[in-house]
């Protein structure tokens, strides 16, 4: 056990280094956060009608949905690179257990998740957020923040174990960065078409958006979208995993 | 001695394919082995089967007196494996490379380790640089430092000098070289028989899954064909005739350019008499006849029974 900490600890202190050497990933975790948030709320921001809410408000649980997916990237793809690039085998070869390794980018991938949050919140402050939530409301917030991005994460660590190559596993994730903008994360869905409302209502990002949305300006959470979100991320996150170390014992069988 | 690395009837299949079809050898502790054999001739499956990577079929497979498929992390304790491929961390420097794998195996004091580690491998330098903006010289010599943290009894080194040119070649000679004086055992694949003959003290050459000849390089040699004879044709269409003519005997070269066929022989008169009336007797002129003297590298592929395309 003694043993299995230390190799945790090395591979997560690996993981972080690598986070920090690599410019794109830096940029994803932190500059993209800020643009967007700013494009949102500066540019379409003034043409939007959202009720009651002020527009920052509306906006920041879609921008946070959309940011922590993208800066999820670069974890599946260093997973992928490491798997690719033969590193893997060095590893293999000494005497370290083989979850190390995925544990080792999991944390590292929370570390990236909390700078990404808090670059996010701070500049959404900036341009006008002004959340009502009480602490224990903020502590629902981060709970359902850190449970969907244990799902985005294992998700991309999985595309990193079992796709062939960098270019697939950014591709996938970008496609699934974009899946938030059919969501009620950027825009009221009342004015979708009816096809893609219906998608936009209850695909699995939808009930948490509208989850932290409501606890952020202290309204109640509306009919089930709490336990949609326990639901549909607790099983996202137990089915990736599943899913990522079946790819990854099937591609360590050689 | 007692042999540190033992393998005896190994086999291993992907799917319908047999890539190892009972391998056996022994090597002895301490020194250089080198398992020699062309592209595909499954040297890197033995290697993975030894490093614990890959499960074979059938057979045994012991290193340091542990079992490789069921005393695993003994096994791995006692090795190191350099791949095919230098593996090493790109984004993190030489530096970071050598503390972290001083800290997944347990060592005292990694960053010493490391500094002591890239001084000795002519690192220092760059050693706070990312390692992937290190020449293909510097990251192999980093690999190889990597290898040695932990003190294993046996280095596996798989292929080390592929793609490396040759000035980086030699200078990789050297540190395997010194890795091999410090007592511990090299174990090294390489598809240049220079390689093998230049470095190993013990040479095993695989060919198509099974062992073909092993011995020391002078044990080899004495393999050779004490005689080889050189015949020059006409034009292609004689030269694949004289192929087929010749099927029976040893072949050590075909140069399609020169149209020159090279055969072995035991260095008997007799027998060139004999290859000269069968190619009489297929029809096929002879526009020249040398007789040559047999370098290791022909008793090689006459040994592999490769015809080898030579400039």
């Amino acid at each position: 056990m003694k043993k299995f900490i230390n190799d945790v600890k090395a591979m997560f202190w690996r993981c972080v280094l690598q986070t920090l050497r690599n410019p794109s990933a830096l940029l994803v975790a932190v500059a993209i956060p800020a643009i967007i948030m700013m494009i949102f709320v500066f540019v379409f921001g003034g043409s939007m009608d959202v009720g009651d809410y002020n527009i920052t408000n509306f906006l920041v649980p879609g921008v946070l949905v959309n940011v922590l997916v993208q800066s999820s990237q670069s974890t599946g793809i260093n997973v992928n690179q490491d798997m690719t690039k033969g590193i893997i085998n060095r590893f293999r070869s000494m005497a370290i257990a083989n979850s190390a390794f995925l544990i080792g980018h999991l944390l590292a991938a929370f570390i990236k998740t909390i700078v990404t949050t808090t670059v996010t919140l701070g500049v959404a402050f900036l341009v006008g957020f002004r959340p009502t939530a009480s602490f224990t409301e903020w502590l629902i917030i981060i709970g359902l923040i850190a449970l969907f991005v244990l799902g985005v994460t294992w998700f991309s660590m999985w595309l990193g174990v079992s796709q062939p190559n960098a270019e697939e596993v950014g591709g996938y994730l970008a496609l699934a960065a974009i899946v938030v903008f059919l969501s009620p994360g950027m825009a009221p869905t009342q004015n979708m078409p009816r096809f893609l409302r219906y998608f936009a209502e209850n695909q699995p990002m939808a009930p948490f958006i509208n989850a932290i949305r409501a606890l952020m300006n202290g309204y109640d959470i509306a009919g089930n979208d709490l336990w949609l979100t326990l639901l549909w991320w607790g099983g996202i996150t137990v089915a990736m995993f599943l899913l990522t170390v079946r790819s990854y014992k099937k591609k360590l069988t050689i | 001695m007692k042999p540190i690395v033992t393998v005896e009837g190994l086999r291993k299949s992907y799917k319908d394919h047999e890539v190892l079809k009972g391998v056996s050898f022994e090597v002895k502790e301490g020194g250089i082995f080198a398992l020699l054999g062309s592209n595909g001739a499954g040297k890197t499956t033995i290697i993975n089967i030894l490093a614990t990577l890959a499960k074979a079929n059938g057979g045994k497979a012991q290193i340091n007196g542990y079992d490789c498929f069921t005393q695993q992390n003994d096994v791995k304790r006692s090795i190191s494996l350099t791949g095919q491929y230098a593996t090493v961390d790109g984004l993190l420097t030489g530096r970071e490379n050598l503390i972290l794998i001083g800290r997944l195996k347990g060592i005292k004091n990694p960053a010493e380790k490391a500094d002591e580690l890239l001084a000795k491998f002519n690192l220092t330098e760059s050693a706070n640089k990312p390692a992937d903006s290190y020449s293909g010289g510097m990251k192999r010599r980093l690999d190889i430092a990597m290898s040695l943290i932990g003190n294993p009894k046996v280095i596996f080194l798989d292929e080390p000098t592929t793609g490396l040119d040759p000035q980086n070649r030699l200078a990789m000679w050297g540190l395997v070289r010194e890795m091999a004086a410090l007592g511990t055992t090299i174990f090294l694949t390489t598809q240049y028989l220079e390689e093998a003959e230049a470095l190993a003290h013990y040479i095993a050459v695989l060919d198509e899954g099974k062992i073909v000849a092993e011995g020391t390089s002078e044990e080899l040699k004495e393999l050779l064909p004490s005689g080889m004879i050189k015949l020059t044709f006409h034009g292609s269409e004689l030269l694949a005739a004289a192929e087929v003519a010749l099927s029976e005997y040893r072949v050590a070269n075909i140069n399609s350019e020169l149209l020159s066929i090279s055969v072995l022989t035991e260095g008997h008169v007799a027998e060139l008499t004999a290859i000269l009336t069968k190619l009489q007797a297929a029809d096929v002129p002879v526009l020249k006849v040398e007789q040559e003297t047999p370098t290791l590298e022909d008793a090689f592929f006459a040994i592999i029974g490769h015809e080898k395309e030579s400039n």
